[in-house]
């Protein structure tokens, strides 16, 4: 298999979005199709590479035929194509339920943009460069704050400018982090800085960790940089949402996984410690703890459905964080699996989330009250994605919290206990809240409801569901991957020799 | 926004901006040890990846990478180079004489076409949202500003075509090109009363340009199995017919950029006529 043909997985969704005015022109019903087509076939691609890579080991894709670390190159490990089928596979649902939304003004626009965003989170989690995954952040972030603002109403002016004003500090700390990467060691290449860190001063490596923090814990959702979450989820059309949370803060987390940990960090024993004088790993423990804490208390103040989910996605996002900043396999490998279920679950609550706001016209829990007796057949399904991520026994989010808990024990450290202590606490608490929404579903009462849902919605709802229960049923469905993904992040003489050559350490 | 939420905000921020002052000027003032690299008192341009763009060794660094293994990287300047003479060598691996086209757009030729997507996500932006505000009745422009408009406007294009059919020989290219031909129509749309800009051929344009220059980037991946990899000869350094597929994309980069932002500066002027 000829592996430079994975750059048609990143130059498919430019070309058809470049192409989108055209077909704009002559309906906006054809824009929404041609979008989801073009995510279908990235989809399958993926997958099929997926299995390649799984198979035979991580694979370089050279641009331009210049070798690395001259030119820019992706590297197809298992992490990259799975969490580039999970953001494809998302993509796809979102624009097939997207179809069977009443055509609006701006619709061929907006779909040109979500085939941008989409296929930029998916160059993220693939390439190998380090100022490459700086221009694709740049497209994600000025897309998703387009996305946001879409909805207009005064409400999503306000997010969307609150998130471009995040975005771009974030984005400016994360140029001024690869310009002293650059300054110092002359490259960008991920692989060479990755052989090459431990040479910076342990200061200035401290301070170019900092300063990246700034530019992917935006899109990764994690405090302190989450400020714009509440306002632009509200804001947002419950749709976007799904985007938002199952793709943005997806190819977040995977910047912040990779970098930290395979270019950033060095091996010490059985875990990766980031590389510099500031103690990264617990400060990236004490971020995940105060993301969660924050996340699942404001979640439960709240009365609007779209900012409890909200703040909930915000929550987990903190509990990969501290699985990633306890950095051993068994962490890591739950973290990976938890961004996984974290993006098939929120997808499929935000999606619900969307259709009972359509049908009961109001986003406040209050006026949902009822709506299950109504219509069980959504009710069911989004007590399904609630159950994922709260982690009930036989779903999903059991399963990636269980391998988060149990790494976390491995490290066994009083700190960790103390911060894993919280996470459970905070786990609690997102019990109660799911279970009031869902209480409240129930609770016996008449109830109008207004719009007719388009059969398309419940299409893609009802196999986002298929997905959940049937990770939760057999979860070792996944568990090739996830180890082997795992492994890709700890083997760091591995990427470097795949991506360099193995002359490289001679 | 409450108070307290306000102060809670400002606090944070500041604790924050304090902590990275504090690790800047340690950085800055720290002197190097252990033989740990610091980019301040110590600047050596030659420890860089752009010295092989700048020779055009590439190819050759690769191979030296390949046998030599880890000491390249503490010396790369003992890459070999050739001795390149303008207007006569030939058949380089990277032909253009402007040093930084042969970055942007062949060796790292992939960041440009990001480059060149941000633009067209940011004025789809610009337009969607601040697009169709309503015209205000502007005052009517001088005589000087009418006959010279009118005049200048043909030179601007042909300058603006300049800038980007050279870019790979002056300083320039594809991005200021399109600039200079947006500009031009800017000022017929500043200039002229009744000047119409037809926005829907000058998207046809755009999305052509844009198709085209991902085509390329395909035609290099089927012809030489790798993505914006060169499939055209490089012909002489220093000559108009040289530098292969970067004439090409910088010309197509320049078309897109002048469509661009023709329509986005037309759309704010007008409003968005085609909803």
């Amino acid at each position: 298999m000829n592996m430079n043909y994975a750059l048609l997985l990143i130059a498919v969704p430019l070309a058809v979005a470049f192409l989108q005015p055209l077909f704009g022109m002559i309906g906006k019903k054809i824009t929404k199709w041609v979008t989801f087509l073009t995510f279908a076939f990235n989809f399958a691609y993926a997958i099929s590479l997926l299995n390649f890579v799984t198979a035979n080991g991580p694979q370089i894709a050279v641009i331009g035929n210049w070798r690395p670390p001259f030119g820019i190159n992706l590297y197809l490990s298992t992490l990259s194509l799975f969490l580039a089928t999970i953001i494809y596979f998302v993509g796809m649902i979102v624009s097939f339920y997207f179809i069977g939304i009443k055509d609006k003004k701006i619709d061929d626009k907006l779909s040109l943009v979500m085939l941008l965003v989409v296929g930029a989170a998916g160059a993220i989690v693939m390439t190998g460069d380090l100022f490459n995954m700086f221009v694709f952040i740049e497209i994600l972030s000025i897309g998703t704050a387009i996305l946001i603002a879409s909805r207009d109403k005064g409400m999503s002016y306000k997010g969307a400018l609150k998130y471009m004003i995040f975005g771009s500090i974030g984005s400016a700390m994360l140029l001024f982090a690869i310009g002293f990467t650059y300054g110092t060691l002359g490259t960008l290449n991920l692989a060479e800085i990755a052989l090459r860190f431990h040479e910076i001063n342990p200061t200035l490596a401290s301070f170019i960790v900092l300063l990246f923090t700034g530019g992917v814990f935006v899109e990764a959702e994690l405090f302190p940089f989450n400020m714009w979450v509440p306002d632009s989820y509200e804001g947002a059309s419950p749709h976007i949402n799904a985007i938002l949370s199952g793709v943005v803060s997806t190819a977040g987390i995977y910047a912040i996984m990779r970098v930290f940990m395979t270019v950033f960090g060095i091996n010490i024993g059985d875990k990766i410690l980031i590389y510099g004088k500031l103690n990264f790993n617990a400060i990236l423990i004490a971020i995940g703890v105060i993301t969660t804490i924050i996340g699942e208390l404001s979640a439960l103040t709240q009365k609007d459905i779209k900012k409890i989910l909200a703040f909930s996605s915000m929550a987990q996002m903190g509990v990969i964080a501290f699985a990633i900043g306890i950095g051993n396999q068994t962490a890591l490998t739950g973290g990976i699996f938890h961004l996984f279920n974290h993006a098939i679950s929120k997808a499929l609550l935000f999606l619900v989330a969307a259709m009972i706001i359509r049908n009961v016209g109001s986003s406040n829990i209050d006026d949902m009250e009822g709506f299950g007796r109504h219509n069980k057949f959504l009710a069911i399904i989004f007590a399904i994605g609630a159950f994922g991520i709260i982690g009930i026994p036989f779903f999903n989010g059991f399963w990636s919290k269980m391998y988060i808990i149990d790494g976390a024990v491995m490290r066994s450290t009083p700190w960790t206990y103390f911060a894993l202590s919280f996470i459970l606490g905070a786990a609690l608490v997102e019990v109660f809240y799911y279970f009031r929404i869902i209480y409240k579903m129930f609770n016996d009462k008449k109830i109008t409801t207004k719009n007719r849902i388009h059969p398309f919605a419940y299409i893609s709802v009802i196999l986002l569901a298929i997905v959940v229960l049937t990770v939760g049923i057999y979860p070792s469905l996944f568990s090739n991957i996830l180890n082997s993904a795992s492994a890709g992040i700890f083997d760091r003489v591995h990427y470097i020799t795949t991506v360099l050559g193995m002359g490289v350490l001679r | 926004m409450k108070k307290t939420e306000f102060l809670t905000g400002s606090f944070i921020a500041l604790t924050l901006v304090v902590l990275l002052g504090v690790f800047f000027f340690q950085a800055l003032f720290q002197p190097s040890y252990e033989g740990k690299v610091m980019p301040i008192d110590n600047v050596n341009l030659k420890d860089r990846v752009s010295l092989h763009y700048v020779l055009k060794n590439v190819n050759d660094a690769s191979k030296y990478l390949a046998t030599n293994g880890m000491r390249y990287f503490n010396n790369r300047s003992s890459v070999p180079s050739k001795t390149i003479t303008f207007g006569k060598t030939k058949n380089l691996e990277e032909g253009s004489a402007n040093e930084v086209t042969s970055i942007v757009v062949n060796y790292r030729g992939f960041d440009t076409l990001g480059e060149v997507t941000v633009l067209f996500i940011s004025i789809i932006g610009l337009t969607m949202l601040i697009g169709g505000v309503k015209e205000k009745k502007l005052r009517m422009p001088s005589v000087i500003v009418r006959t010279g408009s009118k005049f200048l406007f043909p030179f601007i294009l042909l300058f603006g075509v300049y800038i980007f059919i050279h870019g790979h020989l002056t300083p320039g290219g594809g991005f200021p090109g399109g600039a200079v031909i947006a500009s031009g129509f800017l000022l017929l749309l500043l200039g002229l009363e009744n000047f119409k800009f037809n926005t829907t051929v000058s998207k046809v344009i755009e999305s052509l340009a844009g198709v085209t220059f991902v085509g390329i980037g395909l035609v290099g991946l089927f012809m030489k199995n790798s993505f914006l990899a060169n499939f055209i000869p490089t012909g002489t350094i220093g000559f108009l017919y040289s530098a292969g597929m970067v004439a090409l994309i910088y010309i197509v980069v320049g078309i897109k950029v002048g469509a661009e932002l023709s329509t986005g500066v037309a759309e704010l002027k007008e409003g968005n006529k085609n909803d």
